[in-house]
Protein backbone atom coordinates (compact mmCIF):
# COMPACT_ATOMS: atom_id res chain seq x y z
CA UNK A 1 0.00 0.00 0.00
CA UNK A 2 1.38 3.38 -1.03
CA UNK A 3 0.06 6.73 0.15
CA UNK A 4 0.27 10.06 -1.66
CA UNK A 5 3.46 11.12 0.12
CA UNK A 6 5.25 7.91 -0.68
CA UNK A 7 4.10 8.15 -4.28
CA UNK A 8 5.32 11.74 -4.63
CA UNK A 9 8.62 10.85 -2.99
CA UNK A 10 8.98 8.06 -5.53
CA UNK A 11 8.48 10.61 -8.31
CA UNK A 12 11.32 12.74 -6.89
CA UNK A 13 13.56 9.77 -6.24
CA UNK A 14 13.10 7.50 -9.22
CA UNK A 15 11.72 9.44 -12.19
CA UNK A 16 15.20 10.64 -13.29
CA UNK A 17 16.72 7.15 -13.27
CA UNK A 18 13.66 5.71 -14.90
CA UNK A 19 13.73 8.39 -17.58
CA UNK A 20 17.46 7.82 -18.16
CA UNK A 21 16.82 4.10 -18.58
CA UNK A 22 13.83 4.63 -20.86
CA UNK A 23 15.71 7.22 -22.90
CA UNK A 24 18.62 4.87 -23.46
CA UNK A 25 16.33 2.01 -24.37
CA UNK A 26 14.11 3.93 -26.79
CA UNK A 27 16.50 6.58 -28.05
CA UNK A 28 13.56 9.00 -28.19
CA UNK A 29 12.70 11.52 -25.49
CA UNK A 30 8.96 11.54 -26.18
CA UNK A 31 8.73 7.76 -26.10
CA UNK A 32 10.81 7.76 -22.93
CA UNK A 33 8.52 10.31 -21.28
CA UNK A 34 5.50 8.23 -22.24
CA UNK A 35 7.06 5.14 -20.68
CA UNK A 36 7.83 6.99 -17.45
CA UNK A 37 4.35 8.48 -17.32
CA UNK A 38 2.73 5.10 -17.97
CA UNK A 39 4.83 3.52 -15.24
CA UNK A 40 3.82 6.09 -12.64
CA UNK A 41 0.18 5.96 -13.73
CA UNK A 42 0.23 2.20 -13.31
CA UNK A 43 1.91 2.55 -9.94
CA UNK A 44 -0.80 4.96 -8.83
CA UNK A 45 -3.60 2.72 -10.06
CA UNK A 46 -2.10 -0.29 -8.29
CA UNK A 47 -0.92 1.60 -5.22
CA UNK A 48 -3.04 -0.60 -2.96
CA UNK A 49 -1.18 -3.70 -4.11
CA UNK A 50 2.40 -2.40 -4.29
CA UNK A 51 4.77 -2.59 -1.33
CA UNK A 52 6.40 0.82 -0.88
CA UNK A 53 9.80 -0.88 -0.54
CA UNK A 54 9.39 -2.34 -4.01
CA UNK A 55 8.40 0.85 -5.79
CA UNK A 56 11.64 1.25 -7.72
CA UNK A 57 11.74 -2.28 -9.08
CA UNK A 58 8.00 -2.06 -9.82
CA UNK A 59 8.60 1.04 -11.95
CA UNK A 60 11.52 -0.49 -13.79
CA UNK A 61 9.52 -3.67 -14.36
CA UNK A 62 6.70 -1.69 -15.96
CA UNK A 63 9.04 0.35 -18.16
CA UNK A 64 11.01 -2.74 -19.23
CA UNK A 65 7.96 -4.78 -20.21
CA UNK A 66 6.25 -1.86 -21.87
CA UNK A 67 9.38 -1.20 -23.90
CA UNK A 68 9.71 -4.85 -24.91
CA UNK A 69 6.03 -4.95 -25.94
CA UNK A 70 6.45 -1.82 -28.06
CA UNK A 71 9.66 -3.17 -29.55
CA UNK A 72 7.97 -6.42 -30.52
CA UNK A 73 5.14 -4.49 -32.19
CA UNK A 74 7.51 -2.23 -34.10
CA UNK A 75 10.06 -4.90 -35.02
CA UNK A 76 8.04 -8.00 -35.78
CA UNK A 77 10.73 -9.44 -38.02
CA UNK A 78 13.72 -9.10 -35.73
CA UNK A 79 14.47 -10.99 -32.57
CA UNK A 80 15.13 -9.39 -29.20
CA UNK A 81 18.55 -11.06 -29.31
CA UNK A 82 19.59 -9.74 -32.69
CA UNK A 83 22.78 -7.71 -32.76
CA UNK A 84 22.40 -4.42 -34.56
CA UNK A 85 25.86 -4.55 -35.98
CA UNK A 86 29.17 -6.34 -35.82
CA UNK A 87 31.64 -5.02 -33.29
CA UNK A 88 33.88 -2.29 -34.60
CA UNK A 89 37.58 -2.14 -33.98
CA UNK A 90 38.25 1.26 -35.47
CA UNK A 91 37.64 3.48 -32.51
CA UNK A 92 41.05 5.02 -32.09
CA UNK A 93 41.35 8.55 -30.79
CA UNK A 94 37.89 8.75 -29.24
CA UNK A 95 36.78 8.97 -25.66
CA UNK A 96 36.19 5.53 -24.21
CA UNK A 97 32.90 6.48 -22.53
CA UNK A 98 31.60 7.94 -25.75
CA UNK A 99 32.48 4.75 -27.59
CA UNK A 100 30.90 2.68 -24.86
CA UNK A 101 27.68 4.65 -25.16
CA UNK A 102 27.64 4.01 -28.90
CA UNK A 103 28.38 0.35 -28.28
CA UNK A 104 25.51 0.05 -25.80
CA UNK A 105 23.12 1.43 -28.42
CA UNK A 106 24.08 -1.42 -30.68
CA UNK A 107 23.29 -4.13 -28.15
CA UNK A 108 20.14 -6.19 -28.59
CA UNK A 109 17.31 -4.88 -26.36
CA UNK A 110 17.45 -7.54 -23.66
CA UNK A 111 21.23 -7.36 -23.29
CA UNK A 112 21.03 -3.61 -23.22
CA UNK A 113 18.37 -3.67 -20.52
CA UNK A 114 20.19 -6.04 -18.23
CA UNK A 115 23.54 -4.30 -18.46
CA UNK A 116 21.95 -0.89 -17.85
CA UNK A 117 20.08 -2.23 -14.86
CA UNK A 118 23.32 -3.76 -13.62
CA UNK A 119 25.71 -0.84 -14.14
CA UNK A 120 23.45 2.18 -13.90
CA UNK A 121 21.04 1.04 -11.24
CA UNK A 122 23.32 -1.41 -9.44
CA UNK A 123 20.76 -4.20 -9.39
CA UNK A 124 21.83 -7.72 -8.43
CA UNK A 125 21.26 -10.65 -10.76
CA UNK A 126 18.33 -11.69 -8.58
CA UNK A 127 16.71 -8.26 -8.79
CA UNK A 128 17.22 -8.13 -12.56
CA UNK A 129 15.64 -11.56 -12.74
CA UNK A 130 12.55 -10.19 -10.98
CA UNK A 131 12.36 -7.10 -13.18
CA UNK A 132 12.86 -8.81 -16.52
CA UNK A 133 11.27 -12.17 -15.84
CA UNK A 134 14.42 -13.93 -17.07
CA UNK A 135 16.01 -16.57 -14.85
CA UNK A 136 19.23 -15.80 -12.99
CA UNK A 137 21.52 -17.77 -15.29
CA UNK A 138 19.96 -16.09 -18.33
CA UNK A 139 20.64 -12.73 -16.73
CA UNK A 140 24.26 -13.71 -16.17
CA UNK A 141 24.68 -14.96 -19.74
CA UNK A 142 23.15 -11.78 -21.20
CA UNK A 143 25.41 -9.58 -19.09
CA UNK A 144 28.55 -11.56 -19.93
CA UNK A 145 27.75 -11.49 -23.63
CA UNK A 146 27.03 -7.81 -23.49
CA UNK A 147 30.39 -7.15 -21.84
CA UNK A 148 32.12 -9.28 -24.43
CA UNK A 149 30.49 -7.18 -27.15
CA UNK A 150 31.42 -3.91 -25.44
CA UNK A 151 34.97 -5.07 -24.98
CA UNK A 152 35.26 -5.94 -28.65
CA UNK A 153 33.66 -2.67 -29.64
CA UNK A 154 36.07 -0.48 -27.74
CA UNK A 155 39.04 -2.31 -29.26
CA UNK A 156 42.37 -1.55 -27.64
CA UNK A 157 41.76 0.81 -24.73
CA UNK A 158 45.38 1.99 -24.91
CA UNK A 159 44.73 3.83 -28.14
CA UNK A 160 41.76 5.63 -26.65
CA UNK A 161 42.26 9.11 -25.36
CA UNK B 1 52.46 -57.73 22.19
CA UNK B 2 55.14 -57.37 19.51
CA UNK B 3 57.55 -60.29 19.31
CA UNK B 4 60.21 -61.47 16.93
CA UNK B 5 57.57 -63.81 15.45
CA UNK B 6 54.93 -61.20 14.64
CA UNK B 7 56.89 -57.94 14.25
CA UNK B 8 56.54 -58.01 10.42
CA UNK B 9 52.83 -57.38 10.71
CA UNK B 10 53.56 -54.06 12.38
CA UNK B 11 56.67 -53.22 10.34
CA UNK B 12 54.87 -52.12 7.14
CA UNK B 13 52.37 -49.97 9.01
CA UNK B 14 55.23 -48.45 10.97
CA UNK B 15 57.08 -47.58 7.79
CA UNK B 16 53.93 -46.04 6.25
CA UNK B 17 53.23 -44.11 9.46
CA UNK B 18 49.91 -45.88 10.02
CA UNK B 19 50.52 -47.15 13.54
CA UNK B 20 48.76 -45.35 16.33
CA UNK B 21 50.79 -43.69 19.04
CA UNK B 22 50.66 -46.60 21.49
CA UNK B 23 51.68 -49.23 18.94
CA UNK B 24 54.32 -46.96 17.45
CA UNK B 25 55.91 -46.47 20.88
CA UNK B 26 55.75 -50.20 21.55
CA UNK B 27 57.26 -51.00 18.14
CA UNK B 28 60.12 -48.56 18.66
CA UNK B 29 60.77 -50.10 22.10
CA UNK B 30 60.86 -53.48 20.42
CA UNK B 31 63.39 -52.20 17.83
CA UNK B 32 65.61 -50.87 20.58
CA UNK B 33 65.58 -54.29 22.20
CA UNK B 34 66.32 -56.01 18.89
CA UNK B 35 69.15 -54.13 17.07
CA UNK B 36 69.30 -56.62 14.18
CA UNK B 37 65.64 -56.04 13.37
CA UNK B 38 66.12 -52.30 13.76
CA UNK B 39 68.85 -52.42 11.12
CA UNK B 40 66.60 -54.41 8.84
CA UNK B 41 63.72 -51.91 9.21
CA UNK B 42 66.06 -48.94 8.61
CA UNK B 43 67.13 -50.52 5.36
CA UNK B 44 63.52 -50.86 4.30
CA UNK B 45 62.80 -47.18 4.88
CA UNK B 46 65.25 -46.30 2.14
CA UNK B 47 63.11 -48.21 -0.38
CA UNK B 48 59.99 -46.02 0.22
CA UNK B 49 59.60 -43.47 -2.60
CA UNK B 50 59.10 -39.93 -1.48
CA UNK B 51 56.22 -37.90 -3.08
CA UNK B 52 57.41 -35.31 -5.55
CA UNK B 53 55.57 -32.03 -6.06
CA UNK B 54 54.79 -31.24 -9.67
CA UNK B 55 52.37 -28.50 -10.74
CA UNK B 56 50.83 -28.48 -14.18
CA UNK B 57 51.49 -25.04 -15.60
CA UNK B 58 48.67 -22.77 -16.87
CA UNK B 59 45.75 -24.99 -16.06
CA UNK B 60 43.50 -22.08 -17.09
CA UNK B 61 44.45 -22.77 -20.68
CA UNK B 62 42.68 -26.12 -20.47
CA UNK B 63 39.56 -24.77 -18.83
CA UNK B 64 36.38 -24.02 -20.72
CA UNK B 65 33.95 -21.17 -20.25
CA UNK B 66 30.49 -22.00 -18.96
CA UNK B 67 29.09 -19.47 -21.44
CA UNK B 68 29.01 -20.25 -25.10
CA UNK B 69 31.04 -17.92 -27.34
CA UNK B 70 33.26 -16.81 -24.44
CA UNK B 71 36.74 -18.06 -23.65
CA UNK B 72 37.70 -19.03 -20.12
CA UNK B 73 39.76 -15.87 -19.68
CA UNK B 74 36.81 -13.79 -20.94
CA UNK B 75 34.61 -15.35 -18.29
CA UNK B 76 37.33 -14.91 -15.68
CA UNK B 77 37.85 -11.23 -16.42
CA UNK B 78 34.14 -10.46 -16.69
CA UNK B 79 33.51 -12.24 -13.39
CA UNK B 80 36.01 -9.86 -11.85
CA UNK B 81 34.26 -6.84 -13.41
CA UNK B 82 30.97 -8.19 -12.11
CA UNK B 83 32.42 -8.70 -8.64
CA UNK B 84 31.56 -12.38 -8.57
CA UNK B 85 35.04 -13.90 -9.04
CA UNK B 86 35.99 -16.52 -6.43
CA UNK B 87 39.31 -16.50 -4.54
CA UNK B 88 40.67 -19.21 -6.85
CA UNK B 89 39.67 -17.18 -9.90
CA UNK B 90 41.27 -14.05 -8.44
CA UNK B 91 44.55 -15.98 -7.97
CA UNK B 92 44.33 -17.15 -11.56
CA UNK B 93 43.80 -13.59 -12.76
CA UNK B 94 46.87 -12.44 -10.88
CA UNK B 95 49.00 -15.24 -12.39
CA UNK B 96 47.67 -14.73 -15.89
CA UNK B 97 48.04 -10.98 -15.96
CA UNK B 98 51.54 -11.31 -14.47
CA UNK B 99 52.78 -13.75 -17.07
CA UNK B 100 51.01 -12.56 -20.20
CA UNK B 101 51.05 -8.84 -21.06
CA UNK B 102 48.46 -9.20 -23.85
CA UNK B 103 46.03 -10.79 -21.37
CA UNK B 104 46.77 -7.98 -18.94
CA UNK B 105 45.57 -5.56 -21.64
CA UNK B 106 42.50 -7.73 -22.15
CA UNK B 107 41.77 -7.59 -18.45
CA UNK B 108 42.10 -3.81 -18.44
CA UNK B 109 39.82 -3.54 -21.46
CA UNK B 110 37.15 -5.51 -19.64
CA UNK B 111 37.52 -3.26 -16.63
CA UNK B 112 36.69 -0.36 -18.95
CA UNK B 113 33.32 -1.85 -19.92
CA UNK B 114 31.70 -0.70 -16.69
CA UNK B 115 29.06 1.82 -17.69
CA UNK B 116 28.82 5.10 -15.88
CA UNK B 117 25.33 6.47 -15.49
CA UNK B 118 24.90 9.91 -17.04
CA UNK B 119 22.95 12.53 -15.15
CA UNK B 120 19.50 12.90 -16.65
CA UNK B 121 16.54 14.81 -15.26
CA UNK B 122 12.95 13.92 -15.94
CA UNK B 123 11.37 17.22 -16.99
CA UNK B 124 7.74 16.80 -15.87
CA UNK B 125 7.90 15.58 -12.31
CA UNK B 126 5.18 17.97 -11.15
CA UNK B 127 2.73 16.52 -13.63
CA UNK B 128 3.29 13.07 -12.19
CA UNK B 129 2.68 14.09 -8.62
CA UNK B 130 -0.68 13.75 -6.92
CA UNK B 131 -2.28 16.07 -4.40
CA UNK B 132 -4.97 15.18 -1.87
CA UNK B 133 -7.26 17.83 -3.45
CA UNK B 134 -6.86 16.25 -6.83
CA UNK B 135 -7.79 12.91 -5.33
CA UNK B 136 -10.97 14.40 -3.87
CA UNK B 137 -11.92 16.02 -7.16
CA UNK B 138 -11.37 12.77 -8.99
CA UNK B 139 -13.58 10.96 -6.52
CA UNK B 140 -16.35 13.58 -6.81
CA UNK B 141 -16.18 13.45 -10.61
CA UNK B 142 -16.33 9.68 -10.53
CA UNK B 143 -19.41 9.72 -8.29
CA UNK B 144 -21.04 12.42 -10.45
CA UNK B 145 -20.43 10.35 -13.57
CA UNK B 146 -22.06 7.34 -11.95
CA UNK B 147 -25.09 9.41 -10.90
CA UNK B 148 -25.51 10.90 -14.38
CA UNK B 149 -25.25 7.46 -15.93
CA UNK B 150 -27.81 6.07 -13.51
CA UNK B 151 -30.20 8.95 -14.24
CA UNK B 152 -29.82 8.49 -17.98
CA UNK B 153 -30.58 4.81 -17.71
CA UNK B 154 -33.55 5.54 -15.44
CA UNK B 155 -34.91 8.14 -17.89
CA UNK B 156 -34.62 5.78 -20.83
CA UNK B 157 -36.26 3.06 -18.79
CA UNK B 158 -39.22 5.32 -18.02
CA UNK B 159 -39.89 6.15 -21.71
CA UNK B 160 -42.81 4.40 -23.43
CA UNK B 161 -41.68 1.42 -25.43
CA UNK B 162 -42.98 2.99 -28.61
CA UNK B 163 -40.76 6.03 -28.28
CA UNK B 164 -37.71 3.97 -27.42
CA UNK B 165 -38.37 1.76 -30.40
CA UNK B 166 -38.80 4.81 -32.58
CA UNK B 167 -35.61 6.40 -31.29
CA UNK B 168 -33.68 3.23 -32.06
CA UNK B 169 -35.18 2.64 -35.51
CA UNK B 170 -33.14 3.34 -38.60
CA UNK B 171 -34.95 5.33 -41.29
CA UNK B 172 -34.64 3.65 -44.65
CA UNK B 173 -33.43 6.81 -46.43
CA UNK B 174 -30.88 7.69 -43.82
CA UNK B 175 -28.08 5.99 -45.72
CA UNK B 176 -28.35 8.73 -48.31
CA UNK B 177 -27.35 11.40 -45.86
CA UNK B 178 -24.29 13.45 -46.57
CA UNK B 179 -22.00 12.12 -43.92
CA UNK B 180 -18.91 14.07 -42.87
CA UNK B 181 -15.81 11.96 -43.47
CA UNK B 182 -14.91 9.65 -40.61
CA UNK B 183 -17.85 10.69 -38.45
CA UNK B 184 -20.20 7.95 -37.30
CA UNK B 185 -22.91 8.23 -34.72
CA UNK B 186 -24.21 5.21 -32.81
CA UNK B 187 -27.82 4.45 -33.55
CA UNK B 188 -28.86 5.00 -29.95
CA UNK B 189 -27.69 8.62 -30.09
CA UNK B 190 -30.12 9.73 -32.73
CA UNK B 191 -32.12 12.76 -31.67
CA UNK B 192 -35.85 12.37 -31.33
CA UNK B 193 -38.27 15.23 -31.83
CA UNK B 194 -41.85 14.88 -30.70
CA UNK B 195 -44.40 17.16 -32.30
CA UNK B 196 -47.63 17.91 -30.59
CA UNK B 197 -50.12 19.26 -33.02
CA UNK B 198 -52.33 22.11 -32.01
CA UNK B 199 -55.86 21.06 -32.99
CA UNK B 200 -59.00 22.99 -33.54
CA UNK B 201 -62.19 21.76 -32.05
CA UNK B 202 -63.95 21.76 -35.40
CA UNK B 203 -62.15 19.41 -37.69
CA UNK B 204 -65.09 18.22 -39.74
CA UNK B 205 -64.50 20.79 -42.44
CA UNK B 206 -62.06 18.62 -44.25
CA UNK B 207 -62.65 17.76 -47.83
CA UNK B 208 -65.03 14.96 -48.63
CA UNK B 209 -63.03 13.92 -51.68
CA UNK B 210 -61.80 10.32 -51.83
CA UNK B 211 -58.41 10.06 -50.31
CA UNK B 212 -55.43 7.83 -50.83
CA UNK B 213 -54.11 5.61 -48.09
CA UNK B 214 -51.18 7.80 -47.12
CA UNK B 215 -53.27 10.91 -46.99
CA UNK B 216 -55.89 9.16 -44.96
CA UNK B 217 -53.43 8.39 -42.29
CA UNK B 218 -52.29 11.98 -42.09
CA UNK B 219 -55.80 13.26 -41.89
CA UNK B 220 -56.68 10.72 -39.26
CA UNK B 221 -53.84 11.92 -37.17
CA UNK B 222 -54.77 15.53 -37.71
CA UNK B 223 -58.37 15.01 -36.82
CA UNK B 224 -57.60 13.27 -33.58
CA UNK B 225 -56.57 15.85 -30.96
CA UNK B 226 -55.21 13.22 -28.56
CA UNK B 227 -52.83 11.57 -31.01
CA UNK B 228 -49.28 12.65 -31.35
CA UNK B 229 -46.92 12.27 -34.23
CA UNK B 230 -43.32 11.44 -33.72
CA UNK B 231 -40.82 13.14 -35.95
CA UNK B 232 -37.27 11.99 -35.94
CA UNK B 233 -34.56 14.37 -36.93
CA UNK B 234 -31.39 12.56 -37.71
CA UNK B 235 -28.27 14.64 -37.84
CA UNK B 236 -24.70 13.51 -38.10
CA UNK B 237 -23.70 16.50 -36.05
CA UNK B 238 -25.79 15.52 -33.04
CA UNK B 239 -24.01 13.43 -30.50
CA UNK B 240 -26.59 13.41 -27.75
CA UNK B 241 -30.20 12.42 -27.40
CA UNK B 242 -32.22 15.53 -28.09
CA UNK B 243 -35.94 15.71 -27.69
CA UNK B 244 -37.78 18.78 -28.96
CA UNK B 245 -41.50 19.26 -28.53
CA UNK B 246 -43.14 21.71 -30.88
CA UNK B 247 -46.77 22.74 -31.27
CA UNK B 248 -47.78 23.30 -34.86
CA UNK B 249 -50.99 25.00 -35.95
CA UNK B 250 -52.56 23.07 -38.82
CA UNK B 251 -55.78 25.08 -39.13
CA UNK B 252 -54.68 26.55 -42.42
CA UNK B 253 -53.83 23.21 -43.99
CA UNK B 254 -57.13 21.72 -43.11
CA UNK B 255 -58.92 24.25 -45.27
CA UNK B 256 -56.87 23.43 -48.33
CA UNK B 257 -57.73 20.90 -50.98
CA UNK B 258 -56.60 17.49 -49.87
CA UNK B 259 -53.86 17.10 -52.47
CA UNK B 260 -52.09 20.21 -51.11
CA UNK B 261 -52.56 19.50 -47.44
CA UNK B 262 -49.67 17.15 -47.14
CA UNK B 263 -47.18 19.37 -48.92
CA UNK B 264 -48.15 22.53 -47.08
CA UNK B 265 -48.16 20.71 -43.77
CA UNK B 266 -44.69 19.46 -44.57
CA UNK B 267 -43.45 22.95 -45.36
CA UNK B 268 -45.00 24.24 -42.15
CA UNK B 269 -43.34 21.57 -40.08
CA UNK B 270 -40.09 22.01 -41.95
CA UNK B 271 -39.85 25.76 -41.41
CA UNK B 272 -40.89 25.44 -37.78
CA UNK B 273 -38.29 22.82 -37.11
CA UNK B 274 -35.59 24.56 -39.03
CA UNK B 275 -35.94 27.52 -36.72
CA UNK B 276 -35.96 25.23 -33.75
CA UNK B 277 -32.94 23.29 -34.97
CA UNK B 278 -31.02 26.42 -35.86
CA UNK B 279 -31.65 27.77 -32.39
CA UNK B 280 -30.61 24.45 -30.87
CA UNK B 281 -27.44 24.36 -32.92
CA UNK B 282 -26.60 28.01 -32.27
CA UNK B 283 -26.78 27.45 -28.54
CA UNK B 284 -24.25 24.64 -28.87
CA UNK B 285 -22.01 26.28 -31.39
CA UNK B 286 -22.78 23.65 -34.01
CA UNK B 287 -23.10 24.54 -37.68
CA UNK B 288 -25.78 22.51 -39.39
CA UNK B 289 -26.97 22.42 -42.94
CA UNK B 290 -30.44 21.46 -43.95
CA UNK B 291 -29.10 18.52 -45.91
CA UNK B 292 -28.11 16.97 -42.64
CA UNK B 293 -31.71 16.50 -41.49
CA UNK B 294 -34.50 14.21 -42.34
CA UNK B 295 -37.87 14.74 -40.78
CA UNK B 296 -40.01 11.67 -40.51
CA UNK B 297 -43.58 11.19 -39.39
CA UNK B 298 -44.55 7.82 -38.02
CA UNK B 299 -41.68 6.16 -39.79
CA UNK B 300 -43.00 7.22 -43.21
CA UNK B 301 -41.80 10.10 -45.31
CA UNK B 302 -45.04 11.35 -46.89
CA UNK B 303 -43.09 13.91 -48.80
CA UNK B 304 -41.97 15.62 -45.61
CA UNK B 305 -38.45 14.79 -46.57
CA UNK B 306 -38.91 16.86 -49.69
CA UNK B 307 -39.86 19.79 -47.56
CA UNK B 308 -37.00 19.02 -45.22
CA UNK B 309 -34.54 19.49 -48.00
Amino acid sequence: MINVDQYNQAVDKYSDGLYRFALKMTGDSDDAKDLVQDAFEKLWKNRKNVNHEKIKSYLFTVVYHKFIDNYRKDNRMSSLDDMHTEPSYTNAYSDVMEILQRAVDKLPPVQKSVILLRDWEGYSYKEIEQITGLNESQVKVYIFRARKFLRQYIGDPKVLI
Amino acid sequence: MITRENYEIYAIDYLEGKLDKKLKAEFEKFLEANPDIKEEITGLTQTVLSKETHTFPEKWQLKKSSIESLTYTDELFISDVEGIATQVQKKEIVEITKQYPHLRNEYQAYQATRLEAPTVFYPHKDKLKKTPVEQTIRKVLAYAAVIVLAMTIFTLWQKPDKNIAASLSIPRYETNLLTPAGLTIPEINRPVVVVRKKQEKHTNTTSSKPIKQKTEEVITNISSPKKQQTINIASKEFCINQEITQDIDITFEQNLPLKYQNLILAKNISSTFRRKINKWARERGIIVSRNQFIIRINNKSYGISIAGR
